[in-house]
């Protein structure tokens, strides 16, 4: 699985691979999650918006997208399934993921924003 | 069946296309009549008028059955000129164009036809594009009191019609084109990048930068004119993040806002703070706070983008 920072407009957005054994605490986590209540929005607009999750590093289209506290997870049939991220907690543990392997300059960007 | 007639021509009789398998054409009539709204009114007998060129689409079914389901008159007509409602006629005019094979008009209703040339289908996507577009003359501001505009400063631009469905309808369109696609209003599914397509690419994220590699693709600063083989012209905006982590385009549109598409996100109209972006230099762009300037793209440089 590959995670894409959803930042940038322009240039192509930063990515970081996940480990399997990372990839399958991700979907434990998810697995946790309870449905989406209300009408929560992803972030959206110039900036930080959130993370994507590509099951392969040729995908372009997210399997999973995490933003805001609403993580909403892509399936080829049938309408997406929307999950509650309550605190942002599964956004900031995903980014966390990536520490090691992003721009400290991303990583500086996207931190206030996760507070916000 | 269902016949298609596109109102294009004005001397001779216009084309049509039939499709005369009962399931595909109800298919087709349940798919194009979804928005009502889009077509004009059913009583009246004559399309609207408007200019030579590509006016509109008839529908006609042949049957009381079929026009009874989608509660229809037996004829139907969608306007697709610059007269048209802007953005989900362009799509539905498109369909339209692809759905079946165009013909001659036959000399009796269910009369023999050869087809066209599948160039036919080309003549009239350049005949919607440029219906759906409109030539403005965009003028410099006087330098100073007192001082004449000269000539030189006035060039001429096109405007197109909003139309945020050709970019968010399809998840490989909308996560593969960028701002840059937006501006230059050229798909590539490549995320394109300034300079990239002439070779020579950006190598730091800054206006001076940016600019040169746009440049290079072929954009023009902003009153240096384009000639009109080289329309359509979008004026568009570009922006940069301080310290060199990203660039933004805007395009003027037709119905006078800017719109902008954030990366592999929705093409918009409005800014971080939900407001309709009438001036790209006040709207509210999250990061993106220097204002580089405007600038002309043209029909080369959205061709040579990638």
């Amino acid at each position: 699985m590959i995670v894409e920072v959803d930042l940038y407009s322009g240039r192509p957005n930063p990515r970081f691979p996940l480990r399997p054994a990372t990839a399958d605490e991700l979907t434990h986590r998810i697995a946790a999650l309870t449905p989406a209540t209300g009408d929560a929005q992803p972030r959206d607009g110039l900036g930080y918006r959130g993370l994507r999750v590509l099951a392969g590093p040729h995908d372009t289209v997210p399997a999973i997208t995490v933003s805001g506290g609403l993580v909403t997870v892509h399936t080829p049939d049938g309408p997406p399934r929307r999950l509650h991220d309550p605190g942002r907690a599964l956004e900031r543990w995903l980014l966390t993921q990536g520490a090691g392997t992003l721009d400290p300059e991303v990583v500086a960007a996207v931190g206030p924003e996760l507070n916000r | 069946m269902l016949r298609i007639t596109a109102d294009v021509y004005s001397g001779r009789p216009n084309p049509v296309a039939d499709i005369t398998d009962a399931a595909q054409a109800r298919t087709a009539l349940r798919e194009l009549t979804r928005d009502r709204t889009l077509f004009a009114d059913p009583r009246s007998s004559e399309p609207p008028a408007g200019p030579l060129g590509l006016r509109g689409f008839w529908l006609e079914t042949f049957d009381d059955e079929l026009a009874r389901d989608f509660d229809v008159d037996s004829r139907l007509y969608l306007p697709a000129g610059p007269q048209a409602p802007a953005g989900r006629t362009a799509e539905v005019a498109e369909q339209l164009i692809t759905l079946a094979h165009w013909s001659p008009a036959p000399a009796t209703l269910a009369g023999p036809t050869q087809p066209l040339d599948p160039s036919f289908q080309e003549f009239l996507r350049g005949q919607l594009a440029s219906s759906v577009r409109t030539s403005r003359q965009d003028r410099a501001e006087p330098a100073g009191a007192g001082k004449q505009e000269s000539a030189k400063v006035t060039c001429t631009i096109e405007v197109t019609a909003f139309n945020p469905g050709f970019w968010n309808n399809d998840p490989n369109v909308l996560y593969n084109n960028n701002c840059y696609n937006y501006a230059s209003n050229w798909r590539t599914n490549t995320f394109a990048q300034p300079g990239r397509g002439c070779g020579s690419m950006y190598t730091q994220i800054t206006c001076e930068e940016v600019t040169r590699a746009a440049l290079c693709d072929g954009m023009h600063h902003r009153f240096d004119c384009f000639p009109d083989s080289e329309a359509p012209r979008p004026l568009v905006a570009l922006v940069v993040i301080p310290g060199g982590g990203d660039y933004h385009w805007y395009r003027k549109q037709k119905e006078g806002f800017w719109g902008h598409k954030p990366g592999g996100t929705a093409a918009r109209n409005y800014d971080n703070s939900g407001n309709v972006i009438y001036d790209p230099e006040t709207a509210d762009r999250g990061p993106y706070t220097i204002f580089c300037g405007y600038f002309y793209g043209c029909n080369s440089q959205r061709q040579r983008i990638n």
